[in-house]
């Protein structure tokens, strides 16, 4: 798994790509919501580029079995 | 025991109000008899929190060998024809509806994560791997121990193995006590677990998983700032004492607060325009600033405060907002209905009329003491509906 995201556009966007259908990437994202308190359909200005919670969007994509690389962004 | 009658179903459900296991399991299985019923694929039961329910799932499990049992305590119980407090209420799902299903107990005790793995690894074993598992033709109920505050691990735990899965259900119930509930399977029960129910619908069968709750989000919003415990217990809001944040924003005096002025105002954490509930469930006397939710709270997280609209009226835009998407009639419901909606419709004065407008097809539902689907939540009523 990389650790380099910049911004959780890229994870977003990464995640988009991994999963395809947009109603699945919903369901996916909020569960992400519900476990971090972080939307990453449209993430805050607050949240965007934060590393600390782009680590635990990360981790929470990570337990659900979504390891994303960043070349696929 | 508190009971009601309703003038009865016309489906697969039934109810007891015998308190013996032995007296409740003959009268279930008689009445699910009645109506065809005497093969099921499944059985989903809610009984009160005093009656011997592993009793009654090893019983139903005995006259029913291929059967799944499910089942949980709860603060009150009701089908289409009956709705009370101390009885048992269940609902056989017919095996022309439900083409393959298995259930498990997760025992949470030695772990939530591991206990929830090893369920999903006996589900697996006999439907498929479930991560794999088509959501489009698979939905999972869970019935949650309601007194050990594992809820969101065990959402979490469900997510992780099979993310795609939509499991609905609710914390098991001892009459809002929170001291010991209990949920059934076949024939094991657990104070301290979950128990799971994979459905496969037959061909042709559509269903909806519904989650609905009565309140619209004013444009108060404030933010979790500190939480201590287990995560439920906030200790401040925007940066100030909890209790005092809270009190101002619904407009009473902190120090005269109660928990019956808390009910109408719950929070929301808003996700996609939809209102994921966190309901005040004490204030706790040896914490003066701190709120004690019913939910677990993330600091950082941004929540809206609530007001309340027509519980009546939202139920049943609900339903039928799923039977319009579902493009079919609701032939069958099993709900999951906070128990703080039951201390509304029992202070309004309104139980006659909403179990009269939700009892519009085969209907089982018990009042929770939480909420799930994708995580925990309060005073909302989750639901599996199919046509």
């Amino acid at each position: 798994m990389s650790q380099g995201f910049s911004s959780l556009i890229e994870v977003r966007d990464a995640l988009r790509l991994r999963i395809g259908d947009p109603d699945r990437f919903k369901f996916i994202a909020i569960r992400v919501m519900l476990r971090t308190g972080v939307d990453i359909e449209a993430p805050s200005d607050r949240h965007r580029e934060h590393g600390r919670t782009i680590r635990r969007v990360v981790a929470a994509l990570v337990a659900m079995g979504f390891e994303l690389e960043e070349s696929s962004t | 025991m508190s009971e009601k009658e309703l003038g009865g179903g016309v489906a697969a459900t039934a109810h007891s109000r015998a308190t013996q296991a032995q007296i409740i399991v003959g009268e279930l299985c008689e009445q699910f008899a009645a109506r065809g019923e005497d093969d099921p694929a499944a059985i989903v039961f809610f009984c009160g929190h005093t009656l011997d329910g592993a009793a009654i799932a090893a019983g139903l499990r005995e006259r029913l060998p291929n059967t799944e049992v499910v089942g949980c305590t709860s603060a009150g119980e009701y089908t289409d024809g009956h709705y009370g407090r101390g009885g048992t209420a269940a609902m056989a799902l017919s095996r022309a509806k439900v083409g393959r299903c298995a259930a498990a107990l997760a025992q949470l005790g030695e772990g939530v994560d591991a206990g929830v793995r090893a369920a999903c690894a006996s589900l697996s074993a006999r439907l498929g791997d479930v991560r794999e598992l088509d959501a489009d033709r698979h939905v999972g109920l869970a019935l949650i121990d309601g007194a050990h505050e594992r809820e969101e691990e065990v959402n979490e735990a469900l997510g992780n193995v099979a993310p795609f899965l939509s499991f609905v259900g609710g914390s098991a119930g001892d009459d809002i006590a929170f001291e010991r509930t209990q949920v059934f399977c076949n024939g094991e029960r657990s104070e301290d677990g979950a128990a799971l129910l994979v459905l496969e619908m037959a061909p042709g069968v559509p269903f909806r998983v519904v989650k609905t709750s009565h309140f619209a989000p004013t444009e108060t919003a404030v933010e979790v700032t500190k939480v201590g415990g287990t995560g439920r217990l906030v200790l401040e809001l925007d940066g100030r004492p909890a209790r005092e944040v809270y009190a101002e924003l619904i407009g009473v005096e902190p120090d005269a607060m109660t928990n019956g002025d808390c009910f109408p105002h719950p929070l929301g954490l808003m996700i996609g325009g939809k209102a994921w509930l966190r309901s005040v469930l004490a204030l706790p006397p040896d914490q003066p600033g701190a709120l004690l939710f019913a939910c677990r709270m993330l600091e950082g997280a941004t929540l809206q405060l609530m007001r309340p609209l027509d519980l009546v009226e939202d139920t049943v835009a609900a339903l039928d907002e799923a039977a319009e998407a579902m493009g079919a009639p609701i032939v069958g419901a099993i709900q999951f209905d906070c128990a703080y909606r039951r201390l509304e419709i029992e202070a309004r004065d309104i139980a006659v009329d909403y179990h009269r407008a939700i009892a519009r097809q085969s209907l089982v539902g018990l009042h929770t003491h939480g909420e799930s689907w994708l995580g925990h939540m309060n005073q909302t009523l989750t639901c599996l509906v199919f046509g």
